[in-house]
């Protein structure tokens, strides 16, 4: 190999040397200083290349990854699929009310519906810890915070609802876990309880908009959801 | 057998957003966009996870789903240039700034896409000069060529702002 070769082939791939290269370089001064000198010049365009990554972006990614599916998820239902929801509209029953509970079918632009399969098909529970201030600052401003030291809670992120933009919260309690969407701007005036796919949505009205809680069961969502206290 | 394809998703993930994050931004030269780049990539690569037969093949893969992503965004307004093209007026765009690796950085952004695409996949994905020319549908040749000469123009940058410093 000729000092031409071997300073082509450094200027292209500095860290790719063959053998030949290799012994090349070991007997050429002029090469071997150009090659130190590529690779002090490499170390510098790699730290140059490392521009910062956005926190929690990989978290973000489980979340964004079956946004479009939902979607699908919601057209397809919506084109005709029998969807079996049981509402409880009247959800005094839940608190211990031995009224029968008023039965009613919903749809599936439902809030309620689009949480649990944000929960079932967006895989929620994949969340790591999040960040806390930026949880209890999106609670505050739907007037709510929560008891303190009776659950561990984080925030896991922006999620998409047909109401639009809504915030991720999961709880965790020795017993249960459970999902809390955060829906700010979707009219929610009345406590409703809906159950799809094994799963339960509490939904409650808000100061603006609302929550809603997926849990494994009506039981679970309702002590998930007397885990949140209205601001004054 | 979805709790299988689950987490080698998820470990895929975990490995390669952040790798994924700055080809993307030095494509776009936009956090934003370059963060919309990941998230296309991994939607379309976990759509098409069951096509993906070899996991080894899995990085090289989804560095190609993001640069067709990028096109695609783009509507493949092609920015190569041609490989005669001077690199003279790169290295003389100077921001005055004092720190090296801002300087660097800035030079990595002035070069033109063509030069800096393959130098990017070479430093931050550490592909060889085979598979960057297979990524970007180049001869090795043409991508050697590329490489080199991005080198060289971020050298004389490299160069110039340690003699400034050392004038100063």
């Amino acid at each position: 190999m000729n000092c031409l070769t071997s300073r082509r082939l450094l200027l292209a791939a500095p860290r790719e040397r063959t053998e030949e290269q290799r012994a090349h370089i070991a007997s050429c001064e002029g090469c071997a200083r150009l090659a130190d000198s590529l690779s002090e010049l490499d170390r510098s365009i790699d730290e140059a290349a490392r521009v910062p990554v956005p926190e929690a972006l990989a978290h973000r990614v489980f979340f964004a990854r079956h946004r479009r599916p939902i979607w699908r998820h919601v057209a397809v239902a919506a084109a005709g699929l029998v969807l079996t929801v049981s509402a409880f509209l009247a959800t005094d029953a839940l608190d211990g009310n031995p009224f029968s509970p008023q039965l009613q079918a919903v749809g599936p632009a439902h809030p309620a519906i689009a949480a649990i399969s944000l929960v079932v098909e967006d895989r929620v529970e994949l969340a790591q810890e999040g960040n806390t201030a930026e949880m209890h600052e999106r609670l505050r401003e739907l007037g709510l915070e929560l008891k303190n030291g009776e659950v561990h809670a984080y925030y896991a992120g922006k999620c998409q609802l047909p109401g639009g933009e809504c915030d991720l919260i999961v709880l965790d309690t020795p017993e249960a876990r459970a999902n809390v969407v955060l829906v700010p701007n979707y009219p929610i005036d009345a406590r409703v309880l809906v159950s799809d796919r094994s799963k339960t949505a509490l939904v409650n009205p808000a100061r603006t908009g609302g929550y809603i809680v997926v849990a494994d069961s009506p039981k679970v969502a309702k002590r998930m959801r007397r885990l949140f206290v209205r601001t004054s | 057998m979805f709790e299988r394809k689950r987490e080698d998703f998820e470990a895929l993930v975990r490995a390669y957003s952040a790798e994924l994050y700055r080809y993307g931004y030095w494509l776009s030269r936009d956090r934003f966009t370059a963060e919309d780049l990941v998230q296309e990539t991994f939607a379309r690569a976990w759509n098409g996870w069951r096509a993906l037969r070899d996991p080894k093949a899995a990085k090289k893969w989804l560095y190609t789903i993001l640069r067709n992503e990028h096109a695609r965004l783009y509507e493949r307004k092609r920015l190569d240039i041609a490989d005669e093209q001077d690199l003279d007026l790169i290295e003389d765009r100077r921001l005055g700034a004092a720190a090296a690796e801002f300087e660097l950085r800035e030079a990595l952004r002035a070069l033109p896409t063509a030069y800096r695409e393959p130098l990017i996949l070479q430093v931050i994905g550490g592909f060889s000069c085979e598979e960057i020319a297979k990524i970007m549908e180049l001869t090795p040749g043409a991508t050697m060529t590329r490489l080199s000469r991005a080198r060289l123009a971020l050298r004389k940058q490299s160069e110039g702002a340690g003699g400034k410093e050392r004038s100063a």
